[in-house]
């Protein structure tokens, strides 16, 4: 049997997840909550399998009530129900400790496959998410280094290996001296590097300036 | 002598004796009774030492009887005798004398005896009982004869002739007063020193003031060698020396002077006068003739009864005796000598010579020259003022015909004209033949009332200055002249000389002026606009009412302001420099708005523009200063600010509440028929699954159909839900902020264009406000339909960045680039959205454009600060 505190403002999918689990094989129970506070003393008063929850509950924003949930109970494994599709919710929930993210739109019984995965500690992504995800973030192994940086980023290095200093380039792109730092701090990160030569040799090597 | 003379000589005497006698008898014949003794001439003999040609004789004989006939009581009868013992010397001899004078004087009374010498005096002595033995005896000597010699007989009485050594001695000490020795020359043939003698016994006493030398009884030769070589400083004083050369001549004291006194170079003085022209410089000196002239004196006195003892014997006058020649050679001053001296031997120059006549002849000529000079002075006198007068003449007249101003003449009885000058017939128009002869009133010139005041001016005054009056021309013209006048006398006749001054001109410019500064006065107080002239103080010297309605001071109030004291402070700070600048020069006007304080304290916005009126003199500056009142106009423009930031607080707030109700209506759409449409659908899909089967007509393949159909519908549905929710508001903005909101619509973009859209963000929480997250995103979205539309691209970076405090939002295209008019043009209301947007929450956007290479657009705004508004 499958604990299922369900926190949504409206009631409409609370019942409608009841109803997904009636005709079911797995048996579950049921706790609602319409607003964060339900959520939080329920999650505080009983033991819970999974949450599913809303991305927004109201005024407030379900990553944030996720958190504090998380805060009581960090094991409690938190299913994101949301109607919005795209990655950026996601990837935001995934940071914030969810351990699925579903959309509304999505089949009942995709649902309640999700639910089930989750309940049992698992993760879970759906299919068209997952491929949006890997399209966003992965940066392929057999890229090249610099291929990883962004256009700010690849100019900045340009500069740095043509012997300009950190100075001269903040005039030049009109940035502050400490932005363009950040700037180098995340190329030589990005590129596994430790000093401005390095850089150098590299943008020589590869013939990325002329 | 020749002998016609002679003769001419005696016949002269005879005929003088002849008149004699006859007055002597006539004399003598009324007296005839009167007794010999008391009536006849007194008879009076002299009885000289040497010869009768000796010249100390000569002169005591002259002025003796000189003495005698200048006595009241007269005649006397002069019997001169001589006693020559020093060329016939001895008894013998003097007895031979005695006994000529004895026979001689037989028959005759002398009534006195003169001894006129020691030797003299002795030989009376000596023999008067024999000879004289009546005759009290008058002498000169230089031995006091004892009181006996006095009394005896009929008495004696006389001179004594003092050897003056002392008075000489002082008085060559005192015109050579740093002599220090003196050598006393004197000898006799008997070398006896009895002179020495006599002048130690003088000179007692000198000792101790001077060195006294002797050279007495000193042959010439060698008195001549001595004195030669007389030191400096010492002085020679000559007593009297004789002495017999190698052939036994007797040498006189005056050929040893002479002998030696050449050689001597030191001065030499004697007390005789004899001495003097032989090289002594003088002395004190017995004199012949004055000592003859008191004897003569003393002598008549005794003849005519005075008894001898009653006249005390006296001494001989001294005269002080100098040689001018020897006063010169030791540059002896006469002002030295002692008063009564007698200098002789004085060159007298010409001019001492003919001083007088000189003095005449110069005086005459000057009083000639004078004459001549006074003459000729007067000759050019009066020729200068002829030709003065000539001139003057000629100037008159020339002044007269050709000067620019009319003149007349008139008679002053009748008011005839008798003369005018050529500017006068041209001004008038009348020929000169045809004013001469007429009066003015008769020319109609002046009306009747002006002639008669002038006429009264000229009685009361005499003359006329500056009188302003109308003249008619001939033509009727009115000339306005400034006439003077002054009465002359010409041929006798008194007249009156007029000097017009045409002041016609001078009168039609001060016309045309009076109406110029009455229309500028005019436009000046009427004028609309306050007026003010300011002095190089500040001080407004001359307003305008318009000015003074502005400021509510009155025109006398303003006179003792200063424009700082009516304007407001922070508008002086502004102005005064400018003031200053144009009393320097710097610059000739400006311009501004300011405020003044009027009298009640109540601000005025003004229009001011002052300028700096040309100066007519250098240094010299006035100021004018215009302004218009712009209170209202200010007022409005207040109004208008206001409303506008009114406008804009209104447009923005209703752009909020679009927003707010873009996120209201977004919401709902998104949750509520979000999540009804949700719930449909898995209501459907439960029915299909639930029903399928079993005979159920839902069942039926049909109905299945149709139920699939429903959620195809419902799904289209909350997809058509979800896009109207983000378009009206992305949800991604609200639950995951501004960063994920951008690159979430960037990818939307990318998806929707096909432009690339690569975005980089260097913070991942954008700490904005709500309010500024959702501007900037809008200024964002705005920014992509833009570039959408006209940029062309391929390719767009979007860059969020966090830069000294201030969030950045870079958006870089790879398009044609943004042109300068279309950055500022009209058009750009985009643009003008987007600065107005940014505006509103403190930030701004920055947009530039490079011709072929792209757009770049910048968003920036502080950091928590604070949202504008």
């Amino acid at each position: 049997m499958i604990r299922i505190l369900t926190v949504d403002d409206h009631a409409v999918v609370r019942n409608g997840l009841k109803m997904l689990f009636e005709g079911r094989p797995e048996t579950a129970t049921f706790g609602e909550a319409s607003n964060a506070q339900e959520a939080v003393r329920l999650v505080r008063e009983q033991d819970w399998d999974v949450v599913v929850m809303d991305i927004t509950l109201g005024d407030r924003s379900g990553i944030e009530v996720m958190k504090e949930l998380k805060a009581i109970r960090p094991k409690l494994p938190v299913l994101i129900l949301s109607m919005h599709s795209e990655t950026q919710f996601a990837r935001r929930a995934f940071k914030a400790g969810a351990a699925g993210y579903i959309t509304k739109d999505s089949l009942p019984d995709e649902l309640a496959r999700a639910i089930n995965r989750v309940a049992r500690g698992g993760k879970y992504v759906s299919p068209t998410l997952a491929e949006m995800l890997v399209m966003g973030i992965d940066s392929g192994v057999d890229k090249e280094p610099h291929e990883g940086l962004s256009d700010r980023e690849f100019e900045i290095m340009c500069l740095i290996a043509s012997g300009k200093t950190v100075t001269e380039i903040a005039e030049l792109l009109s940035r502050s001296v400490k932005t363009i730092s950040t700037y180098r701090t995340r190329i030589l990160e990005k590129m596994g590097m430790r000093t401005n030569a390095e850089i150098t040799h590299y943008v020589i090597q590869n013939k990325l300036i002329e | 002598m020749k002998p016609g003379n002679n003769v001419a000589e005696v016949r002269a005497k005879l005929i003088r004796r002849a008149a004699w006698l006859v007055c002597v008898v006539i004399w003598l014949f009324p007296l005839g009774a009167r007794a010999q003794a008391d009536a006849g001439p007194k008879r009076v003999l002299v009885l000289y030492w040497y010869n009768k040609d000796y010249s100390w004789n000569v002169n005591f004989d002259r002025d003796f009887q000189a003495a005698l006939r200048s006595a009241p009581a007269g005649p006397f009868e002069y019997y001169p005798e001589y006693l020559e013992s020093d060329r016939f010397p001895g008894e013998h001899q003097s007895r031979l004398l005695h006994d000529h004078l004895r026979q001689k004087y037989a028959d005759r009374r002398i009534d006195v005896v003169v001894a006129t010498s020691d030797a003299s005096l002795n030989f009376l002595l000596k023999y008067r009982a024999d000879l004289f033995p009546q005759a009290p005896i008058v002498f000169t000597a230089t031995q006091h004869p004892t009181t006996e010699q006095l009394a005896a007989g009929p008495g004696m009485t006389g001179l004594i002739i003092l050897t003056a050594h002392r008075q000489t001695v002082d008085l060559a000490l005192r015109l050579h007063p740093d002599t220090k020795r003196i050598f006393i020359v004197s000898g006799t043939l008997e070398h006896d020193k009895r002179l020495e003698t006599l002048a130690r016994e003088q000179l007692q006493g000198y000792e101790s003031r001077v060195e006294i030398e002797y050279l007495t009884d000193l042959q010439p030769e060698e008195l001549i060698a001595k004195t030669k070589a007389l030191p400096e400083r010492s002085l020679v004083l000559y007593v009297w020396q004789q002495s017999r050369n190698e052939q036994g001549r007797v040498l006189e004291t005056r050929e040893i002077l002479a002998s030696f006194a050449p050689s001597v170079r030191v001065p030499i003085y004697g007390m005789t006068n004899l001495y003097i022209g032989l090289g002594v410089v003088g002395g004190y000196i017995n004199l012949a003739e004055t000592t003859g002239a008191r004897a003569g004196e003393i002598a008549t006195q005794v003849a005519n009864g005075a008894r001898p003892s009653d006249i005390p014997v006296e001494n001989a006058p001294l005269v002080p005796i100098f040689d001018w020649r020897e006063l010169r050679r030791w540059g002896i001053s006469e002002e030295l000598l002692p008063p009564g001296s007698v200098v002789r031997f004085k060159v007298l120059s010409f001019w001492d010579q003919y001083r007088w006549r000189i003095i005449g002849v110069i005086s005459l000529c000057l009083v000639e020259a004078l004459l001549i000079f006074a003459l000729l002075a007067q000759r050019a006198r009066r020729s200068r003022a002829e030709e003065g007068l000539r001139l003057s003449e000629d100037k008159f007249s020339k002044a007269f015909h050709a000067s620019p101003e009319p003149i007349s003449i008139y008679r002053r009885q009748d008011g005839i004209i008798l003369e005018v000058n050529e500017r006068w017939t041209s001004v008038y128009g009348y020929t000169r033949e045809e004013a001469v002869g007429h009066t003015a009133l008769e020319l109609k010139l002046v009306e009747p009332e002006v002639r008669e005041k002038l006429r009264s001016l000229l009685e009361e005054q005499g003359s006329v200055r500056e009188f302003e009056a109308d003249f008619k021309t001939r033509r009727g013209e009115i000339r306005h002249v400034s006439l003077s006048a002054e009465q002359i006398v010409i041929n006798n006749e008194l007249c009156v000389i007029f000097l017009q001054h045409d002041i016609t001109e001078r009168k039609l410019a001060e016309e045309a002026l009076r109406k110029s500064e009455n229309l500028w006065r005019t436009i000046f107080n009427d004028a609309a606009i306050g007026i003010a002239i300011v002095n190089p103080e500040g001080r407004p010297v001359e307003t305008n009412p318009a000015f003074q309605k502005i400021l509510g001071y009155t025109k006398e109030e303003l006179l003792h302001l200063w424009f700082v004291d009516f304007t407001h402070p922070d508008d002086t700070i502004k102005e005064f420099p400018l003031h200053q600048e144009m009393i320097e020069g710097k610059r000739d006007h400006y311009q501004m708005e300011k405020r003044y304080i009027r009298k009640d304290g109540q601000v005025r916005w003004v229009n001011l523009i002052a300028s700096v009126i040309p100066a007519e003199q250098p240094g010299e500056f006035f100021g004018v200063g215009m302004v218009e009142d712009i209170t209202e106009r200010k007022q409005a423009e207040e109004q208008l600010k206001t409303s506008s930031v009114q406008l804009r607080a209104l447009s923005e707030s209703l752009r909020r509440a679009k927003e707010e109700e873009g996120i209201r209506i977004a919401r709902e759409l998104h949750d509520e028929l979000g999540a009804a449409l949700t719930s449909l659908k898995w209501s459907l899909l439960r029915l299909n699954k639930d029903y399928s089967g079993n005979g159920n007509p839902v069942s039926q393949p049909s109905a299945r159909e149709k139920v699939e159909e429903m959620v195809g519908l419902v799904d289209t549905t909350i997809n058509t839900v979800r896009r109207i929710s983000s378009e009206l508001r992305p949800g991604v903005l609200d639950d995951l902020g501004l960063i994920s909101a951008i690159e979430w619509h960037a990818q939307q973009f990318q998806e929707r264009t096909g432009i690339v859209c690569r975005f980089d963000s260097l913070i991942e929480n954008d700490e904005l406000s709500r309010e500024q997250a959702t501007t900037v995103f809008r200024i964002f979205q705005e920014a992509m339909t833009n570039m959408l539309r006209h940029a062309q691209a391929t390719k767009v970076n979007i860059i969020i960045e966090e830069d000294e405090g201030e969030f950045v939002l870079e958006i870089r295209d790879n398009g044609r680039g943004i042109t300068e008019s279309e950055r500022s043009g009209v058009h750009s209301l985009g643009l003008l959205g987007m600065r107005e947007r940014a505006h509103s929450i403190g930030g701004k956007v920055e947009i530039n454009g490079i011709a072929g290479k792209g757009t770049v657009l910048i968003v920036r705004l502080p950091i928590k600060g604070d949202t504008a508004i």
